[in-house]
This record gives structure tokens, C-alpha cells and sequence, in this order.
């Protein structure tokens, strides 16, 4: 068994080392401050990797994520502080907000080819924006945001562990569907949809079903994020967020799921880091994505492999 | 008597003025093998369009089994049991040539038309000589093995009826001759098969009967033999090589 374990592939050990140093982490690093940004740090790896699935994956173009983590989340404070129902209830009916969103906006985009996706996404999260921040106000406090919603446990390092939980299992969860048949007919439709569909591939019922699963989980992300931080403010729907899905994705590495993983921590703990860059974030946001696309689309990830190719050439060479 | 496996009546699509097809009915049998020929912008992809329903006609029906099947959408004729390939190939490019193969055979699977996908993906892949090279990105095979991936794929939906445009577009002319073993073989199976084809030799040694397009209308219908003696076909087509093929 010992030397099983050792003839582990890196990849795995690399999870494993992870996961021993994600388990042990607040009791190494006692400050409440660091486990509260890896916490929100969970919290995009599920919203990144959520997209990940439909855009990098499948190919369908989603600029307005933050729909289904803010609509989520609004859901999630407007039910508990205004209707008083209780929080496992709201989370509830938060995260079916959201996967009611990915229906509506789904079905009728997803039967069309070409930019109607990318558009209704886009629009939509400006709506919800647009309400929030002005329309709505009543309903959502604006600026002030929604204050006062419960929370499920108290307590930073309660919060660390069942978001690490949580995220964990979501990331296996889309890491399995990615490996799965079902990933491989997604990657089938991103890569020419007339060919999955000459192979008899239902494209519009994978696609609307990579929807659901992305807008379902960027729920799952934006409920946790209402009952933890106990506020919801517009940021929840902000452009901004949903840029960042598209920059974490990029800097980690678009259609890989571990990729974006890997950019929403080091995104997230870097503009912590840099708390001055926050003002700039949207602009740090589009220059990242320019810079990405430009010099390393395939994102971190890809270094890796150039790294195997390069080393598989010299090894090559010499034999 | 044999049936008729597909039946298109009054086809027509018209692309704003253009009459691409242009009112065409017939009919193949079950087991035929027909071939499908005429100058460039005839129609014939955009016949081949209309029956796996990648277009919409603007008039007319397509009958599959005496099912009318006009409005199904593609993916439920390549369920019906209607397959084909693309003129211009379209691979998964980033996928691997087996993985190319065992996404149509995971559909047949769910189908009820296969029981072992990993069994019938190497068989397919064994059928068109490609399983030597089933971990390699389609992306990296030349263009003769590209051509065999897309059968290849056709085939792995389980077809009853196949449309090839142009399978031998490219070629040398060995890989002419392999390939043409190939789709006999599968014809063989006791599949219908349609081809397009300028490769004319290949289509005349394969077809049992040809018709011929013009302008998005069939000029003639027949078999090989009389396809070349054709006056109109000569004309519109064939040319000196009609004369030729007629002589040879
Ligand atoms: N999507 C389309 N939109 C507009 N016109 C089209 C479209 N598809 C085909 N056409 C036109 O319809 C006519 C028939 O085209 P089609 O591709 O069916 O010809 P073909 O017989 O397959 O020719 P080739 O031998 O060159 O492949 C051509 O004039 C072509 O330009
Ligand atoms: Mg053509």
C-alpha cells in the first residue's frame, strides 16, 4: 500500500499535498483576516469552475455570471431578513432562483447559434444590476445592501472548513463530469456543433444541461457567500463579478475546470494582498484578460504542459 | 421488389433568388447504392443538407421509411437511422481520433443500437484501418485519414442509410482505391449509401445507379452505362470524359 502510494502520479500528489496543507492551514496561520480571504477565495473557485463548464467547455458564451451568484444571494437575504424564513430554507430557494434563471435565459438562447448567449447573459446581469442599484431599492437597500441575514455557523474557521467542503466537492463533481461522456459531448459541441450534431449528439439538451449545472452552482457559491458575510451589497451582481469569472478562468486556464480553480485563489488572495488595487479592479480585471489572451491563453495550466512537451523533445533528442 | 428506403418529393430550397434544388423527387431503395453527380453549385450539398435536415427546405418533403421526416431535426434522423459526411471535413480537431469515433458510438449506446461502446469504437476504428492511430489528435492526421475519420464517424452512428459528399476529394489515388474498398464494404454490410462524388471513376465503379444535378434540377437518372452515353450529362458535365468513360 506504502509503495502504491508512492507511485502516485504528481498530479495527485500535488491534490494531496493540497488538501493536507487547505486542512491544516488554520491551525498553521491563526490569523482570522488570511482565513477569511481563502474563504471568499472557495467561494470563486466554485463560481470560476461553475463557468467553466458552460463557456470553457462547451463553448457557449457567458458574460453575465454574476446573475446567478447575486440573483442567489439577493434571494437568499431578501427571504431570511424580510420574509424570516428560516436560513436552510432561504439558501434553498436561493440556489432554485438560480437554477430557474439558467431555464429562462437557457431555453430560448440556447435553441440559437451565435452571439444571442453572450447578449442575453450580458443583459440580463445588467438588469439585475440596474434593479439592485436603483430600480429595486426598496427590495434590495442599494448601496446599503441587505444586512442582518443569518448565518449557518458562527465563526471564521467553522466557515473555512465547510466552504473548503463544499468547494471540494463541487470542483470533483465538475472535474468528473469534465472526464466523463458527458464532457466529452460537451467538448464535441465547443468544438463544431454541426459535426456533434451529425453524430446524433442532442446539442441544444447538453447544452441547456451544462447551463443549468453552471447557473445552478454559481448559486450554490452565492447563497454561501449571503449567509457568511451576512450582507448582500450590488457587488453580488456587478460587472465586475462577472468579468472576474472570465479573468480567472483565463489567468488558470480556460475548458481545464482545475485551471480556473487555480486563478480564482491566486486572483483572489492577490487583489487582497494589493487591497489598493481594489478601486482598479475592473480595469486590472480587462488587463488581465488582454494580457492572457494575448501571450498565454491556455493560462497557468498550459505551463505545464509546454513544460512535459518541452522535456518529452530534449528526452527525445537525446534517445 | 425491394423498398424504398428514402423518398424526396417536390424538394425544393431556394436561397433568396437562387434555386439551389429546385423541385426534385425521387426515390432509393433499400441496399442501393446511388451516386449523385453534376458540375459545381448543382445542389447536391444542399440536397444532402435537406435530407439530414442541416437546412430547412422551402418546399417539399423527405420521406425516410414512408415516414415523413421533413421536420425532424438532425440529430433525430441520425437516431432514425440517416448518417453522413461533410465535403469540407470537420473533425474534432482537439479530440482524439478514438475519442472522434466514440462520441457517435456513446449516442448509438444510449440508443439501444450497441452494447459495448469501447468494443464497437475499436471496430469501427479496425474497419477503416485507423486503430493504430486512435490516441492521436484528429488535428494531427494527414488529410487521406481525416477523410477515413469522418466515415468512421458516419458509421459509428449505426446508419442505415449513408451520404458521403465527396469522400475522395484530395486523395492520391492509392488512397482512392483503399477507401473505395472501404464504402464497398460497408455497402456489402447491407448499408444504403448516396455519394457524391467528381471522382467519377470511383463513383461509376461503386453506384448502381447515378443521377445527375444541374442547376438544382436532375437531368437524368440511370445506371452508369447510361449516365455516360447521356446527351444532356455530355453536355452539362461529362464532356470529353463521358467519351471516355463510355469507350473505357
Ligand atoms: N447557405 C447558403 N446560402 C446561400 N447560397 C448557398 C448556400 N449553400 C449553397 N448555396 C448556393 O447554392 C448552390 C448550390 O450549392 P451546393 O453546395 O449545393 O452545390 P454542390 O453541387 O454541392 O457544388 P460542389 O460540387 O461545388 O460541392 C450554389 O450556387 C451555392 O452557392
Ligand atoms: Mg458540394
Amino acid at each position: 500500500m506504502s509503495i502504491e502510494a508512492l507511485k502516485l502520479p504528481k498530479r495527485y500528489k500535488l491534490v494531496i499535498l493540497y488538501l493536507i496543507i487547505a486542512i491544516l492551514l488554520p491551525f498553521i496561520i491563526p490569523s482570522i483576516y488570511i482565513l477569511h480571504v481563502l474563504i471568499l477565495a472557495h467561494l470563486y473557485v466554485i463560481y470560476a469552475t461553475s463557468w467553466d463548464i458552460l463557456t470553457g467547455y462547451t463553448g457557449q458564451l457567458n458574460l453575465g455570471h454574476a446573475m446567478f451568484f447575486g440573483l442567489s444571494a439577493y434571494v437568499v437575504g431578501i427571504t431570511n431578513t424580510m420574509l424570516n424564513f428560516p436560513l436552510t430554507l432561504s439558501i434553498l430557494i436561493g440556489i432554485a432562483s438560480a437554477f430557474l434563471l439558467s431555464l429562462v435565459v437557457g431555453i430560448p438562447c440556447l435553441r440559437l447559434r451565435g452571439p444571442y448567449l453572450a447578449i442575453t447573459t450580458f443583459s440580463f446581469s445588467w438588469v439585475l444590476f440596474l434593479l439592485a442599484s436603483s430600480a429595486m431599492i426598496w427590495l434590495s437597500g442599494g448601496e446599503e445592501g441587505i444586512r442582518g441575514i443569518n448565518t449557518l455557523l458562527v465563526g471564521t474557521r467553522p466557515n473555512y472548513y465547510l466552504s473548503l467542503f463544499v468547494m471540494l466537492l463541487i470542483v470533483f463533481f465538475l472535474y468528473k463530469i469534465a472526464n466523463s461522456d458527458l464532457g466529452l459531448m460537451l467538448k464535441a459541441i465547443k468544438e463544431d456543433e454541426d459535426a456533434a450534431l451529425a453524430c446524433g449528439v442532442d446539442t441544444t439538451r447538453y447544452k441547456l444541461l451544462a447551463f443549468i449545472i453552471s447557473g445552478t452552482l454559481a448559486g450554490v457559491a452565492g447563497a454561501f457567500y449571503a449567509q457568511y458575510m451576512r450582507i448582500v451589497t450590488t457587488d453580488v451582481v456587478s460587472l465586475e463579478l462577472s468579468a472576474s469569472a472570465i479573468a480567472f478562468s483565463l489567468v488558470g486556464g480556460i475548458g481545464t475546470i482545475i485551471g480556473p480553480a487555480i486563478g480564482a485563489y491566486i486572483l483572489t488572495i492577490l487583489f487582497e494582498g494589493f487591497a489598493w488595487l481594489a478601486d482598479y479592479r475592473v480595469f486590472v480585471y480587462n488587463l488581465i484578460i488582454v494580457l492572457f489572451v494575448l501571450f498565454l491563453p491556455g493560462g497557468i495550466v498550459s505551463l505545464r504542459e509546454s513544460l512535459i512537451e518541452k522535456r518529452r523533445r530534449v528526452s527525445e533528442h537525446e534517445g | 421488389m425491394r423498398d424504398d428506403i428514402l423518398r424526396v418529393e417536390r424538394l425544393s430550397k431556394h436561397f433568396r433568388g437562387l434555386k439551389a434544388v429546385d423541385d426534385i423527387t425521387f426515390s432509393v431503395k433499400e441496399r442501393e447504392f446511388l451516386g449523385v453527380i453534376g458540375p459545381n453549385g448543382a445542389g447536391k450539398t444542399t440536397l444532402f443538407n435537406l435530407i439530414t435536415g442541416f437546412l430547412k427546405p422551402t418546399s417539399g418533403s423527405v420521406y425516410f421509411k414512408d415516414r415523413d421526416i421533413t421536420r425532424l431535426k438532425s440529430h433525430e434522423r441520425v437516431k432514425l437511422g440517416i448518417a453522413r459526411t461533410f465535403q469540407v471535413t470537420r473533425p474534432f480537431k482537439k479530440l482524439s481520433v478514438k475519442e472522434n469515433v466514440k462520441i457517435p458510438a456513446i449516442v448509438s449506446h444510449r440508443d439501444g443500437k450497441v452494447d459495448n461502446v469501447e468494443e464497437f469504437t475499436d471496430q469501427i476504428l479496425e474497419m477503416v484501418d485507423l486503430i493504430k492511430k486512435k490516441d492521436l489528435k484528429a488535428e494531427n492526421l494527414p488529410h487521406g485519414e481525416i477523410r477515413k475519420l469522418e466515415i468512421a464517424r458516419a458509421m459509428a452512428t449505426k446508419p442505415e442509410l449513408l451520404l458521403l459528399d465527396e469522400p475522395f476529394s484530395g486523395l492520391t489515388s492509392e488512397e482512392i482505391s483503399a477507401l473505395q474498398d472501404v464504402i464497398a464494404r460497408i455497402h456489402e454490410e447491407g448499408i444504403t449509401v448516396i455519394l457524391i462524388e467528381h471522382v467519377l471513376k470511383a463513383c461509376m465503379a461503386l453506384s448502381e445507379r447515378i443521377i445527375v444535378l444541374n442547376y438544382g434540377k436532375i437531368i437524368a437518372d440511370g445506371s452508369p452505362e447510361e449516365i455516360c452515353m447521356d446527351k444532356q450529362v455530355i453536355e452539362a458535365y461529362l464532356g470529353k470524359r463521358g467519351m471516355e468513360f463510355a469507350a473505357g
